[in-house]
């Protein structure tokens, strides 16, 4: 049997929040902010239904029959956001927000960001783009083409080693077949095989954050003696993304299989070139050749800026220093750099780098050696001193022990979170009891209602049957029973020559060719009418009585 | 030949659907890589002539078998539930097999009830991809401009597993556990190198089919090629469907197309009326001559099918 697969584990732990775009965000329509802890809750049509009353749900439902413009965008915004209490017990897992973003979020939910000057309303649909998730348990997920597009750059980078393009007119797809020596099938990437990766972090502390994506320039342009801003800086352009936090050591698993084919013929038009066989210690070498260049230039550039937030940068420092350094150049693990924001120079090659720098409105495009900006994370749009880059992982193959120092600082020194994320689930919790609690009681009453009015139907189909076997004199004698009683029920005294006496008086009248089992019977109840109105001795009644009698 | 039941764990998203007849595809190719082409060639003799060396079901939720598609009146009419909520119904758990068929309709189970919390057994879901210039950092024509595929997420927890009839004199038990175990790693179907279809075989255990007693007719587990063989008429109900069957691993890559002559297939969950064949499948080999490609004429697909040996009388209801 020959050896020709080779599986590899890689746990990937993030050293810099990560961002994968999944095409999807929230929106105020399906989140909410709690303002006293910045937690975002998302939340499903389901959970806002389980958690409206009916007289709320009818509310909401006025607004969303509504003309569909922006005014009722901003009424549903507002509508949420009034009654997030009632949500957060149905809403998903809590996302802590950047410091900024909360206040972001006060200030603009349910309200118009801007009137133009043609009657236009510009509203903020204060959107947070989603990062790459799991659709069945919502866990964040490093996607297996994210993690080889990384791969094959740092690849292509170490085979072009620097060279420039040796023909001005080759194209993207040309020149990368050029240098991997083969074509779509011959292509050595498809001897790389590589598996998504699951969430494996802890549970105890939360997977993302939402974060600012703030624009830097990276080197400082004075013009009149003023410090130039990025244009994106100067119009105050930012994005909110949730991004998966760099606090989890080995926070996913994920595997890499590579074909080893020497068992096959070797026939260069099958096959992709011997020579890019890799092996997982060349792949990782490739790698780190790669990025961790671009980690330090890139940490170098950032720090005389003074960007960088100083414990991260200091901890990333002292990790390098120490064993980190050595495993990554004994190939053991290996540098990446993924997801959104990764910059320019992570996906372009040396020598061949001419990055298309977009200029202002109307204005063309400049092709540059580097880009003029970086993307950051941040806390606050205005933050210029506590940035984190974007996208940085450590990928450790088949790791046979743990890297102390580095599961340390990423696991101990973050207890707060453990704390803000024990203390949501406590308040979730919570909230969600005392929903449960409503909607136990809720059903309690609709319950004993519903025996109610069950009683009610059965008392009315008795009444009717008894009444269905009554003959007319009955049904009349009945009648003024049923008045006699209401009288006594109510306590209405009442006197000779009241309304009950006189039906009862009419009543004797027609009884002259009554059958005398019928005359007998109404003799008792008038017996009772006149004890209850007090006229036993009344000569009139007495009188009237005789007709009764046999 | 003899039946295993295999389990599996998914451990990624999938493309494309765990069916018989391309887990064989791919069980093929798995062959060739670890144990060299003379050894599938050898193995492939006599495919189309009703000796092949292993038929495989399609991957069920685990202790869990398809409800047969037979018409309403074989079942015995469930008192209160609409037409679509029976329709449903079409998940027997292997416990009732010994039970009447008529009776199975009853005992099924919807997706739901086997997904429990998550109300169902998968999430679909689209991903997007794009190619970035190497040069210019920006995304445009040529390779993979931006484009979508479509996943399939199961849920946590569920295990799938599917029947595997082998000749196991002409293939051991331990080199096909391999074989499925290298199909996990590299990744079954759609994208398998770029995250998709990655699974761990859980589980391969020696265990027979399960049968009623006085069989009649026989339930497939996988698409199946019944032409010309003769079945009764009567008592055979199936639904077609057409395989746009396409080549694997390096074939993709050889002089031509890479995509095989449509087959017409019943699709899983047929029933058919014969009596149970000892070998524990039914149906044919299809291709080995051309017919079925022209870029590798000794091309072969699955016909076959193992099936589980029932017992179908629909006067019981009448």
């Amino acid at each position: 049997m020959t050896h020709f697969l080779n599986h590899y584990t890689l746990k990937y732990t993030p050293l810099s929040p990560l961002h994968i775009g999944a095409d999807e965000s929230y929106e105020p329509g399906n989140y909410v902010i709690d303002d006293e802890a910045g937690a975002l809750y998302g939340f499903d049509s389901q959970a806002a239904l389980a958690g409206l009353s009916e007289n709320e749900r009818q509310q909401l439902l006025a607004i969303v029959n509504g003309k569909p413009d922006d005014t009722m965008l901003t009424k549903v915004q507002a509508f949420f956001h009034n009654h997030r209490e009632k949500l957060l017990a149905f809403a998903k897992q809590p996302i802590p927000t950047a410091s900024g973003i909360k206040s972001l979020y006060q200030k603009r939910i349910g309200k118009t960001a801007q009137h133009e000057g043609n009657g236009r309303r510009i509203i903020n649909k204060l959107e947070i783009e989603r990062t790459f998730y799991n659709p069945v348990d919502a866990t964040p997920l490093l996607p297996g083409s994210s993690i080889k597009g990384a791969i094959r750059t740092a690849l292509l980078d170490a085979i072009n080693d620097g060279e420039r393009l040796k023909d001005r007119r080759e194209r993207n797809q040309q020149f990368q077949q050029r240098l991997l020596a083969g074509n779509f099938h011959t292509d050595p990437m498809r001897l790389i095989s590589i598996g998504d990766a699951a969430w494996q972090g802890s549970v105890d502390k939360p997977a993302c954050q939402v974060r600012f994506a703030v624009n830097r320039k990276r080197k400082p342009v004075v013009k009149n003696g003023q410090l130039i801003k990025s244009q994106a800086e100067t119009r105050e352009l930012y994005q909110l993304l949730e991004c998966i936090a760099p606090n989890h050591y080995q926070g996913f698993t994920g595997s890499l299989t590579l074909h080893d084919t020497q068992s096959i013929a070797q026939d260069d038009r099958k096959l992709p070139k011997q020579r890019f066989h890799w092996t997982i210690k060349e792949i990782a070498k490739a790698c780190n050749g790669f990025y961790m260049e671009l980690f330090w230039r890139e940490l170098n550039a950032m720090k005389e800026r003074h960007y960088l937030k100083s414990d991260w940068l200091n901890q990333i420092e002292q990790l390098m220093e120490n064993d980190l350094l050595k495993r990554l150049n004994d190939g053991e693990a290996f540098m990446l750099r993924i997801g959104r924001h990764s910059g320019a120079e992570a996906l372009t090659l040396g020598g061949v780098r001419s990055i298309k720098i977009m200029q202002g409105r109307g204005e063309k495009p400049k092709w540059e050696k580097e880009p003029k900006t970086w993307w950051l994370v941040a806390d606050d749009i205005a933050d210029h001193k506590s940035l984190l880059p974007f996208g940085w992982v450590l990928v450790e193959i088949d790791p046979q022990s743990h890297d102390t120092q580095l599961q340390n600082w990423l696991e101990k020194s973050h207890g707060d979170l453990t704390e803000w994320m024990l203390q949501q689930l406590d308040k979730q919790n919570r909230l969600k009891q005392q929903a449960e609690l409503r909607l136990r009681k809720k059903q309690e009453q609709k319950e004993v209602e519903r025996q109610q009015a069950e009683a009610l139907r059965v008392k009315q189909q008795e009444e009717e049957r008894r009444r269905a076997s009554m003959t007319p004199e009955q049904l009349q004698i009945d009648a003024l029973r049923q008045k006699l009683q209401q009288k006594q029920a109510s306590n209405l005294r009442e006197q000779i020559g009241g309304p009950l006496y006189g039906d009862m008086r009419e009543l004797i009248k027609q009884t002259e060719a009554w059958p005398a089992g019928a005359k007998s019977e109404l003799l008792d109840v008038a017996k009772d009418v006149l004890a209850f109105i007090g006229a036993n001795g009344n000569k009139k009644a007495k009188e009237l009585l005789k007709a009764l009698q046999p | 030949m003899q039946s295993f039941c295999v389990t599996l764990r998914p451990l990624s998203a999938f493309a494309t659907p765990l069916k018989g007849d391309t887990l064989f595809g791919q069980l093929c190719w798995a062959i060739r890589n670890r144990l060299g082409e003379a050894y599938l060639t050898e193995l492939l003799d006599g495919y189309t002539d009703g000796k092949p060396f292993a038929v495989v079901s399609d991957a069920f939720p685990e202790h869990y078998l398809p409800l047969p598609k037979l018409p309403g009146s074989f079942y015995q009419a469930i008192a209160g539930e609409d037409r679509k909520a029976v329709k449903k119904r079409c998940w027997l758990p292997e416990t009732e097999i010994e039970k009447p068929v008529s009776e199975w309709l009853g005992l099924a189970r919807n997706a739901s009830e086997l997904a429990g919390e998550y109300s169902k057994l998968s999430e679909k879901h689209p991903q997007s991809h794009n190619t970035i210039d190497r040069r210019t950092n920006t995304t445009g024509e040529g390779g993979f401009a931006p484009y979508s595929i479509e996943q399939e997420w199961f849920i946590p927890g569920l295990k799938w597993s599917f029947y595997l009839v082998l000749d196991s004199g002409r293939l051991s038990a331990e080199d096909c556990e391999q074989c499925l175990a290298d199909i996990g790693n590299i990744g079954f179907g759609r994208d398998a190198s770029i995250g998709l279809g990655k699974f761990a075989v859980e589980d391969f255990q020696a265990r027979p089919l399960p049968t009623q007693d006085n069989a009649n007719a026989c339930l497939t587990l996988a698409p199946c090629a019944p032409q010309g063989l003769g079945f009764d008429g009567r008592l055979s109900f199936y639904q077609l469907f057409t395989r746009f069957g396409r080549h694997g691993d390096i074939a993709v890559h050889q002089e031509g197309k890479p995509f095989k002559n449509p087959v017409l297939l019943a699709q899983t969950a047929a029933v058919f009326g014969t009596n149970p064949p000892e070998s524990g499948f039914i149906g044919q080999g299809i291709g080995g001559n051309g017919e079925l490609s022209k870029t590798l004429s000794a091309t072969v697909h699955q016909g076959y099918a193992p099936v589980i040996a029932i017992n179908v009388n629909s006067k019981e209801c009448s």
